[in-house]
């Protein structure tokens, strides 16, 4: 046991040895699991403001004038009881005839015989109820409806909407494993320097008879506690940070708390794993 | 450990320094538990590399070496920490750790063993070596004289029963010289197995010890 705290001690004493250095490894890494923390941060964020998107959507479903109406109002009730559907608002061709007076200014119906415009069915859900997947099945089982000619709900939006989030995962997915993989370089690099510049001293400890974990160990250490410090301060600087950033429309998602102590555990590992890549050369 | 038991054995050793140039051709030497061997050669005749082999630093090319009735070879990690653990070391390829304390180099050896020191052990072989004094100071601030002191003061505190003492008078004052031989003269009557490497200019007499000389690759 004493010689555990020997060692750590020792350790310790090392890296105060050498002060810039070990701040110079220390933000470098922090800098670059900053990086990795903001894609994480950007990643979430875009799904949730993409999941908003969809679930303020209404479907608006055209019925066929060809169709009665009781067959009509029998699609009204039975879209109203599917799960998740707050209200069916009916349409009428006279309430479409003003909407598109409202909106266009003027009556461009004005003169022709009768109203071309259709019926519709404006299907409201309930908040955070609806994605993408569930737009998808209603789509399909209100299409199965007898007279229903058309399903509107600004697929192309949501199209590009969903590219822009695909985008942005993969983006996450190269970016974040190209930041780790930088992480771990830095890491191993100043662990081989550190090494380096120890390699007398290792030398007359393994003459004494210095077990591999004895030499090992300050080295490990070093590289469990810059990453596990690193990726620590990350979070925080961020969870303050975010505290003076206010992007309209925009709601910042930060991960769990139990996701954030896990990459910070990984970050840890990570380190302890190259400190002892950037060291056995040298032992 | 008996005075009988042979705690170092080369045997046929051919062997190469570190630059690959061979100085070791089917070499024989043995030291026994508690004995003095004094080993004079010239600079480069192998002195260094000897010490290397029976560390294990170095492996030879062909025959054996075995130390405390071990084989050396770096396959067996722990058989060689074991035996390095048992071998106090001076001059030579040993040195101190520079930017550590004397009191810290001195205690190394129990550390990396995992045992404890009492204070007023440590005080007392401090100051039977007169280091005292630099105790607190960092290793690189000694003399040679002070750190030749110190890492004999390292191997009796650590109480190893053989030491390997590569030139241990060399630049050293007449009475630095006089009171090292001293200090080996009672290591050696305490019962520790003294291998020192020597060019020869300075004569180191021990009582009882064998004198051998390296020549052709040989240690006669």
């Amino acid at each position: 046991m004493s010689r555990i705290f020997f060692l750590l001690g020792k350790s310790l004493g090392d890296i105060g040895r050498r002060p810039i250095a070990a701040f110079g490894a220390l933000l470098s890494l922090l800098l670059l699991f900053l990086l990795f923390d903001i894609v994480w941060i950007s990643s979430l964020s875009s799904r949730k403001y993409y999941d908003n998107l969809v679930s303020g959507i209404d479907i608006e479903v055209f019925i066929d004038d060809s169709l009665p109406d009781s067959s009509f109002m029998a699609t009204q009730m039975a879209i109203s009881k599917f799960e998740g559907v707050e209200r069916v608002d009916l349409i009428t061709k006279d309430d479409a005839r003003t909407l598109l007076v409202d909106i266009m200014g003027v009556d461009l119906l004005n003169g022709l015989e009768g109203n071309p415009l259709p019926r519709s069915l404006v299907v409201t859900f309930r908040e955070n109820f609806l994605n993408n997947r569930a737009l998808g099945n209603y789509r399909k089982r209100m299409m199965e409806f007898e007279g229903v000619s058309q399903i509107f709900y600004a697929q192309h939006l949501l199209e590009k909407a969903e590219n822009a989030r695909m985008i942005i995962s993969n983006i996450v997915i190269y970016l974040g494993g190209a930041i780790l993989l930088a992480a771990v370089l830095n890491l191993v690099n100043s662990i081989r320097l550190s090494a380096r510049a120890r390699e007398f001293e290792i030398t007359q400890l393994r003459l004494m008879g210095a077990s591999r974990f004895f030499l090992l160990f300050p080295f490990i250490l070093e590289g469990f506690l810059f990453s596990f410090l690193a990726s620590m301060s990350g979070w925080i600087l961020l969870q303050y940070g975010t505290d003076y950033f206010a992007f309209k429309g925009i709601e910042i998602m930060f991960p769990s708390i139990p996701e954030i102590v896990f990459f910070c555990l990984a970050a840890s590992v990570t380190g302890i794993i190259g400190g002892y890549i950037g060291s056995r050369k040298i032992l | 450990m008996n005075n009988r038991d042979k705690i170092l054995e080369l045997a046929e050793i051919t062997a190469s320094n570190r630059a690959g140039i061979g100085v070791f051709g089917e070499m024989n030497f043995s030291l026994f538990a508690g004995e003095t061997a004094i080993v004079v050669g010239a600079s480069g005749t192998g002195k260094t590399t000897l010490a290397e082999l029976i560390l294990g630093e170095l492996r030879p090319e062909f025959g054996s070496v075995s130390v405390f009735g071990r084989i050396v070879g770096r396959k067996n990690e722990r058989n060689l920490k074991d035996i390095r653990q048992k071998i106090g070391g001076v001059g030579g390829i040993f040195d101190l750790i520079p930017n550590r304390s004397v009191a810290e180099n001195v205690i190394y050896p129990l550390i990396i063993k995992g045992e404890s020191v009492s204070g007023n052990r440590l005080r007392q072989i401090l100051m039977q070596f007169n280091l005292h004094g630099r105790r607190k100071d960092k290793a690189f601030r000694l003399t040679r004289g002070e750190k030749i002191l110190a890492m004999l003061a390292r191997s009796v505190i650590a109480d190893q029963p053989l030491l390997i003492i590569d030139e241990p008078l060399e630049r050293l004052s007449p009475e630095l010289s006089d009171r090292i031989v001293e200090i080996l003269k009672r290591l050696s009557a305490a019962g520790h197995a003294l291998l020192i490497l020597t060019n020869g200019k300075t004569p180191i007499e021990i009582p009882s010890a064998q004198i051998n000389h390296i020549r052709d690759g040989k240690i006669l």
